[in-house]
């Protein structure tokens, strides 16, 4: 160390020193406040200087502010996953992230649009229209149009503890079952609207300014940090315009981009949320999937917790499927790509000795069915895993996953950590067996897997 | 810096929560930062206090041009020039600021003996003003450089040269001590 830094440091300890015993004093608190509060009461023209109006009034609105910024946020991933999903019905897939974010508000409706390029698309576009109606009482109901043509309408139902989604132009539909906790938390998040803000708003934002849109005022923010998605996406903007006098949404903007693999372009979503209508007359019955009873159930699942145990248990599942290999990556879209080529791979396994006998060998309908119906599970356990890792990036628990570096062979190697207090981390290893380690024995095994 | 971005947007839209919340998370730093500056306990709580009433005034008038921290450092830093200049300027007795005792579960890097202590005081209070006040803001509170340079409307090389010069001073004034 030379010399000025060695200055430095005598400094810094010197003030540190002194910080620590500076505190402020209960009479000088009382002072600075009452004084502030009453130049900044005087200055917003405020008729009162109770709290409790201004702080119900965010309370309400940034609720619903939080519902509609994080319902684009699932809608990009949602949008994502039925673009990916192919061969195998992956829509169902969306209904893990829609179901965590639904919270306590009054009633809400607005429209969308969304256009995806590149992935298996390659050169084309694929637009869909989208419909949302939002209601503390009755639940959540999204809506997806292609080309004038309803492609899935989804719906989570409280008294059912269910979310549906229907499939009209396949006549089917699928079920997945929450628990009470998972229901409680869907419905009642959002107590402290300060921590539910600061859940959508995990990266840096910057400030857009005023504009006006559709003949309204408007301020805006913007945010480019990928931890808002919860690591999702491996590029992330989303913008969000709100009316400067009511402090209600007017639009929301989401563009991401996520590699799709070898041999294909990157992935490209844009979304535009507007048309908000907030506190209106919703009918129940819009609420209500009311299926035709011609349309086949394709399956009904239980939603996995977010836990350490059903993230181990859809790591599991995933290496089962993949020869004890785990997914390069703990993002929604990337993980159902992965399971779909394993299954592929394994299908063409089971059946090589038919192709062999017969080259025009083509499986039936059925069994295509019965490969769906049984890997949908599957699909299910991981999404657990990928959740469970998103909640901890959004929650900025330092977060790390080595699954391109690291398989079920690696025992002794870490697969997964995250921090749980400031010296000590929860690591699963590659056996899936989870400890609690020090940093200091964090750094050692971590250098371990580069090398 | 995220929490701020929320707070300033919330209380430049009328938020008194938002400027309590503002206040209880600055409030000791802004202290220690006046007392630093202004050697006198009584008059960096007035200081404090006029930065917040200040603050408060301007409300949906505030413009960030860096973090609201380095605001807040930096007006503190300015009332305590003009506090100063009125004044005859004190030796940094530390009258009034209690050293307290090393907690035992402090990490050594930051206990500090007294005696080392009055010593690194002492050596500060020679500084000129500027020098000083560089030192603080960059070291105390971790302005960087181009933001302390931006409050003050300087340059950021001056600002580097004040900080130098003040190190270098600080440095000779210590290894003249020593060898005492």
């Amino acid at each position: 160390m030379n010399g000025a830094e060695n200055i430095e440091n005598l400094i810094k300890k010197f003030y540190a020193t002194k910080r620590s015993s500076v505190t402020t004093s209960d009479e000088m608190d009382k002072k600075v406040l009452n004084d502030a509060l009453a130049v900044y009461e005087k200055s917003n023209n405020s008729e009162s200087a109770n709290l409790q109006p201004n702080v119900w009034r965010i309370i309400m609105k940034n609720r619903i502010t939080k519902l509609a910024v994080a319902a684009a946020i699932i809608i990009a991933a949602f949008i994502g996953i039925n673009h990916f999903g192919g061969s195998i019905d992956g829509a169902s897939v969306a209904w893990a992230s829609l179901s965590e974010r639904v919270g306590r508000i009054q009633t809400c409706f607005f429209k969308g649009h969304s256009k995806i390029t590149g992935g298996r698309l390659g050169e084309k576009t694929q637009e869909q229209e989208l419909e949302f109606y939002l209601s503390s009482e009755c639940g959540f109901r999204f809506d997806t149009y292609m080309d004038g043509n309803v492609n899935m309408m989804q719906y989570v139902i409280p008294t059912e503890k269910a979310i549906v989604s229907v499939m009209p132009t396949h006549k089917k539909y699928m079920r997945m079952l929450l628990t009470d906790e998972m229901l409680r938390e869907m419905l009642s998040k959002g107590a402290d609207p300060r921590e539910t803000v600061k859940q959508i708003m995990l990266g840096e934002y910057t400030h857009l300014g005023e504009s006006v849109i559709d003949g309204v005022k408007v301020e805006g923010i913007e945010t480019t940090d990928p931890r808002v998605g919860g690591g999702q996406f491996e590029k992330y903007l989303a913008r969000c315009w709100v009316n400067a006098e009511t402090q209600l949404p007017v639009q929301l903007e989401m563009e991401i981009e996520n590699s799709e693999g070898p041999n294909m372009p990157p992935m490209k979503m844009a979304i535009i949320l507007d048309n908000f209508e907030w506190d209106i007359d919703l009918d129940p019955e819009i609420f209500e999937p009311n299926i035709p009873s011609d349309y086949k159930m394709m399956a009904e699942m239980q939603m996995p917790d977010q836990d350490e145990g059903s993230a181990i248990q859809g790591l599991r599942v995933f290496a089962e499927i993949a020869s004890g290999k785990y997914p390069q990556k703990l993002a929604v879209m990337d993980v159902m790509r992965e399971i779909t080529e394993a299954v592929k791979t394994n299908s063409e396994k089971e059946w090589q000795s038919q192709i062999i006998s017969d080259p025009n060998f083509k499986p039936t309908q059925e069994e295509m069915e019965d490969i769906r119906n049984k890997t949908m599970p599957k699909m299910m356990a991981v999404q657990g895993t990928c959740m469970f890792y998103m909640e901890l990036v959004k929650a900025d628990k330092d977060a790390a996953y080595y699954g391109d570096k690291v398989t079920s062979e690696d025992v002794d190697a870490v697969l997964m950590r995250w921090k749980i207090s400031d010296d000590e981390y929860r690591v699963i290893f590659g056996d899936l067996t989870a400890e609690n380690v020090s940093a200091e024995q964090l750094e050692e095994l971590e250098a371990a897997i580069s090398e | 810096m995220l929490e701020d971005k929320w707070l300033v947007w919330k209380f430049k839209h009328g938020s008194c929560n938002a400027l309590q919340l503002i206040y209880e998370k600055y409030k000791n730093d802004l202290l220690a930062l006046a007392i630093a500056l202004s050697n006198d306990k009584k008059g960096a709580e007035d200081i404090v206090h006029d930065v917040f009433v200040a603050f408060a005034q301007l409300a949906s008038k505030l413009q960030l041009r860096d973090s609201l921290k380095s605001y807040l450092s930096t007006s503190v830093a300015n009332r305590a020039r003009n506090s100063s200049r009125k004044k005859v300027k004190l030796s940094l007795d530390l009258d009034g600021v209690e050293i307290v005792a090393p907690a035992s579960n402090q990490p050594d890097r930051l206990v500090m003996s007294r005696e080392e202590s009055q010593q690194v005081g002492s050596a500060l209070a020679e500084l000129p003003d500027q020098q000083r006040e560089v030192i603080i803001l960059h070291l105390q509170s971790g302005l960087k450089f181009k933001e302390i340079a931006n409050a003050q409307h300087v340059s950021v090389n001056t600002i580097q040269s004040r900080y130098r010069y003040g190190l270098n001073k600080l440095r000779s004034i210590l290894d003249g001590e020593v060898e005492k």
